[in-house]
């Protein structure tokens, strides 16, 4: 155990330069616009001259690049990712009340992609070359291959608009009690099933259209990592010494671990761009419709905030799942 | 000497001819043997065909608001609008036609852009090592250190919205990929014996990259420019969708989706096609992209020319 | 000497696009308790097959479709999985080629030989079969065991990874070890401590050896028996003095040509015209006529295996001609 302890340290330190280089790298996207933003925060052509100059030294825009890149790490450390000119509040005071709910969206599409995605994939390699392998090739082809907000639509349509079922839009109903703004989870904690029925019925739409598009690839690696594993020496042999079983599963399942965890943080991160831009079809308060109104309002600080939020999720899952590789494969621990 | 030497090149040449013969053979019979991959092929090459003629070959102005079109507002499909038509009467079947070349133009350019720069890092990555590889390698993860949308996103926002911005967009995120491909090819091809003897020959280093590490590394490059001409299409038309990408009246693909949800659900046919040419669109790539990746994997091929 | 496992008329197809591939066509020999048994033959001649065949470890696209492996009196192809499974690893074990992908790299070498140990053994927890494993570690004299049990795989050497697995395969006091080429994955160096650790693990546990090879190196110095396979069939069956000193099959006078003969004095080495058969096609009568350079046309009709000597069978019917005479 004492590798992986160091193996984690190390891990740790190789990823602050990548964490340095996404703020950089967001630093650089929100200097290259080409668009005057303060002019338009300022309220357009008709800005007086003083209200912009006040604003572009609020922003240290006035300051040489280097400075400015210095204040806005020195910013972002200190939890001031800028004030949004939209809301005129911090804008991570609105990412705080907007990240709950694409949170919420992503831990469900998650939970559906992975209780529905690893079967179908195991059902798949089972019944290899069989009318239902072919049959969730097709569906995992269409899953990748169909936009989410066109697929987020026909949804809509089908189980809205046409059998009546689900609510197309908005999160439902607050309990009464916010734990962690996650309205299904909350409503389970204040224990009202009610609610929990209606709020579950919201996520749902949202949540399965995400779930689809990543489908097909969390089956197809389930199904041909599974096929490499069984057919590989060291199973033959397993079975040679007469494990049967549990005791050959065991080894099956751990060996098929990586490629599958591998794969599930990649789709967490589809899910995330993918929750940016579905929420604005369902109306979900989450950060993707935040984004997306902030773009249609020129709201850089807001932009540039949930950008480097998804990037340093994204960086931390990846923190994770590199240490869980050390952790099932010892060969990653050197 | 010189004529023997003639001889050998020619009798190289032949041996080539009859190789690259087999080769095609091979695609062909692939092609028979698997109906999905031709159903793929068959979708690219009809995307592309209309991507080029298909502004020409409309009934209907897909651009213009004509006079007499403002008599048939949001008109469902009939036989004269086969998609129906928007709320200006404008007829979605050749506004649809035209969004083929919009999203051919931006997967292309976004290509042209994206895949010499990362071949040419993978390339120099690979084939140096050391520090260039670990400075280039150190960008390409910070680069990835995004999903890829959400730069995008980032990016074409502060470009400001338009085509343009979004292929820059695109190319800037789309390049890290092949960086990785042809980097981890390289390091493969390396230490193959022909390059080796090469390099023992004073071959020139940038024709060892491109005469012959290039080359080896086709395959799985063409495999990841198919799949990716259908994720760029897929995610251009994402960026559009949200109001960034090509602006009104270009009827890009994403954008009409999003024009017609003002008029849901009443107006279904609005939103309705251009969500299906995307996916077509994208489902031609990927199924010719898994065929392309099928043809090249050498077990696949063993099966398939034992069936033959 | 008494029997402990038959094997009788085994046939092994393989199913493939082209057509069917007969790899074991009708194989019968036994093995004695005991004794070393080797089966030589050239790649894709069937005496891997044969091997896995005898506890039903043929997979798709391959099938046994007939004879019978006798052992103790019972039929081992009649027997279901979970009978199967108490047999393989307990008292008929393996040691496969290449160690290094027939040992599990995400377990240590010590779980290897403790789950073989508590897959047959009703109640015993993995923390005593460790401690039996560091027993077996040092009795396979592999340096260090207590430590040794904790290394992973890749931290061990090709030669101590093949002693890993050999651990697995005498951690139950088996009655039969199959060995499907251990050494041939290995450096030379280590080849033959691994040949005179299974011969001094043999005489300890007191089991008996199947060795798959072909290497007549390893046969000379091994072997108490031989059986020769040619495409599928055996073609000639000796004791290994017998053997090297009166080949009968021009099959094993030229396999015996080509490597330098401990038992006779050749001038050169010699090598078989042709190459092993295409298995789907196979040559009507004998299968090596193609390649035999006394071949005649009574080679078109196929030889039995026939007792030339006593307790020296061989199938040719340059033999049987001798013989008549």
């Amino acid at each position: 155990m004492g590798d992986i302890k160091r193996y984690i340290v190390r891990r740790t330190l190789s990823f602050l330069p990548t964490i340095l280089g996404v703020l950089v790298l967001t630093f650089v996207i929100s200097h290259i616009i080409p668009a005057d933003p303060v002019r338009v925060w300022a309220g357009g052509y008709k800005a007086r001259p003083e209200i912009i100059e006040e604003i572009r030294r609020r922003y240290h825009l006035d300051k040489p690049l280097y400075e400015q890149l210095i204040l806005y790490l020195n910013d972002v450390f200190s939890g001031n990712w800028g004030v949004s000119p939209m809301s005129k509040r911090p804008v991570l005071v609105d990412i705080a009340e907007y990240f709950p709910a694409t949170l919420e969206l992503s831990i469900v599409s998650g939970l559906l992609l992975t209780i529905i995605g690893i079967p179908m994939g195991l059902i798949a390699a089972l019944k290899k070359d069989s009318f239902i392998d072919h049959a969730i090739r097709v569906v995992a082809l269409i899953g990748t291959s169909a936009p989410a907000f066109w697929l987020a639509i026909v949804l809509q349509w089908i189980f809205y608009y046409y059998l009546g079922l689900l609510p197309a839009t908005s999160r439902g109903t607050p309990p009464s009690i916010r734990y962690t703004g996650m309205y299904v989870l909350d409503s389970i904690l204040t224990g009202d099933v009610e609610l929990f029925i209606e709020n579950l019925k919201h996520i749902l739409l949202p949540s399965v259209t995400l779930a689809f598009t990543g489908l097909g690839i969390i089956a197809r690696v389930v199904r041909n990592t599974a096929l490499d594993v069984v057919s590989s020496e060291f199973i033959d042999f397993a079975k040679a010494r007469g494990l049967q079983g549990l005791q050959l599963y065991r080894h099956i399942l751990k060996n098929s671990l990586i490629p599958v965890i591998t794969v599930l943080a990649l789709e967490i991160g589809y899910i995330l761009s993918g929750a940016i831009v579905i929420e604005t079809v369902f109306s979900w308060p989450g950060i993707g419709l935040y984004a997306v109104n902030a773009i249609n309002s020129l709201d850089y600080p807001a932009i540039m905030g949930v950008t480097l939020l998804i990037g340093l999720i994204f960086i931390f899952i990846n923190f994770i799942t590199d240490i869980a590789y050390a952790v099932i494969d010892p060969r990653v621990r050197l | 000497m010189r004529w023997s030497q003639k001889g050998s090149t020619v009798l190289n040449n032949l041996r080539m001819l009859i190789q690259l013969t087999n080769e095609w053979k091979l695609i062909l019979l692939v092609i028979r043997k698997s109906p999905l991959t031709t159903a793929g092929l068959v979708i690219v090459s009809g995307f592309v065909i209309l991507g080029i003629v298909g502004p020409y070959a409309t009934l209907h102005d897909p651009i213009m608001i004509s006079v007499t079109g403002a008599l048939k507002r949001l008109h469902p499909p009939c036989l004269e609008h086969p998609f129906g038509t928007d709320e200006y009467g404008r007829d979605l079947f050749s506004r649809v036609l035209y969004g083929a070349r919009v999203s051919l133009v931006a997967a292309l350019s976004v290509m042209v852009i994206a895949v010499p720069i990362g071949v040419l890092l993978g390339l120099c990555s690979g084939y140096y090592g050391g520090i260039v590889d670990e400075v280039i390698m150190r960008i390409t993860d910070i680069f990835l250190s995004f999903p890829g949308l959400v730069l995008a996103i980032a990016l074409s926002a502060s470009l400001g919205a338009g085509l343009t911005s979004a292929i820059i967009a695109l190319a800037v995120v789309w390049w890290p990929g092949y960086v990785r491909v042809i980097r981890a090819q390289v390091l493969v091809v390396k230490e193959m014996l022909f390059v080796e003897a090469a390099r023992a020959i004073g071959v020139k280093t940038s024709k060892i990259l491109f005469r012959h590490i290039l080359p080896n590394s086709i395959t799985p490059l063409l495999v990841l420019i198919t799949f990716d001409f259908g994720s760029v299409i897929l995610a251009n038309s994402a960026l559009s969708f949200i109001g960034l990408g090509a602006q009104p009246p270009i009827p890009e693909w994403g954008r009409l989706i999003a024009d017609g949800r003002r008029w849901f659900p009443d107006k279904w046919w609005y939103s309705f096609f251009p969500g299906l040419a995307i996916l077509i669109t994208v489902l031609g790539f990927n199924l010719l992209g898994d065929g392309i990746r099928d043809m090249m994997d050498p077990r696949y091929r063993r099966s398939i020319e034992m069936k033959g | 000497m008494k029997k402990i496992l038959e094997v009788k008329d085994l046939r092994v197809h393989f199913y493939t696009y082209n057509g069917t591939v007969k790899a074991v066509d009708g194989v019968s020999f036994e093995v004695y308790e005991g004794e070393v048994l080797c089966i030589v033959g050239e790649t894709g001649c069937g005496k891997s097959v044969t091997a896995r065949a005898i506890t039903k470890m043929i997979r798709s696209p391959g099938k046994i479709v007939g004879g019978r492996v006798l052992f103790n009196g019972i039929d081992i192809l009649e027997l279901d999985e979970d009978q199967l499974s108490s047999i393989r690893g307990k008292t008929i074990t393996y040691v496969y080629q290449d160690p290094s992908a027939a040992l599990d790299p995400l377990y240590t070498a010590g779980y290897h030989v403790a789950e073989t140990v508590t897959a047959h053994s009703v109640g015993m927890r993995i923390r005593e079969a460790l401690r039996r494993a560091v027993e077996i570690f040092h009795e396979i004299l592999i340096p260090d065991p207590e430590n040794r049990v904790k290394s992973y795989p890749h931290e061990l050497s090709g030669g101590m990874k093949q002693r890993v697995v050999i651990a697995t395969a005498v951690a139950n006091y088996p009655k039969l070890i199959i060995a499907d080429e251990p050494t041939t994955a290995l450096d030379v160096t280590i080849q033959a401590q691994i040949l005179d650790l299974l011969k001094e693990l043999k005489g300890r546990y007191g089991s008996s050896v199947v060795m798959i090879t072909h290497n007549l190196g390893v046969v000379a110095e091994m072997c108490d028996r031989v059986i020769v396979m040619y495409a599928g069939k055996i073609v000639e069956k000796a004791h290994t003095e017998r053997l090297f000193e009166n080949p009968l099959h021009p099959y094993t006078k030229g396999l015996l040509n080509a490597v330098p003969n401990p038992y006779r004095k050749t001038m050169r080495l010699e090598s078989i015209p042709g190459v092993v058969p295409d298995m789907i096609n196979v040559p009507e009568g004998c299968r090596f006529r193609p390649r035999c350079p006394f071949a005649t046309n009574a080679c078109l009709i196929e030889p039995e295996l026939i007792e030339a000597e006593k307790d020296h069978y061989v199938s040719c019917w340059l033999t049987s001609k001798v013989g008549q005479q």
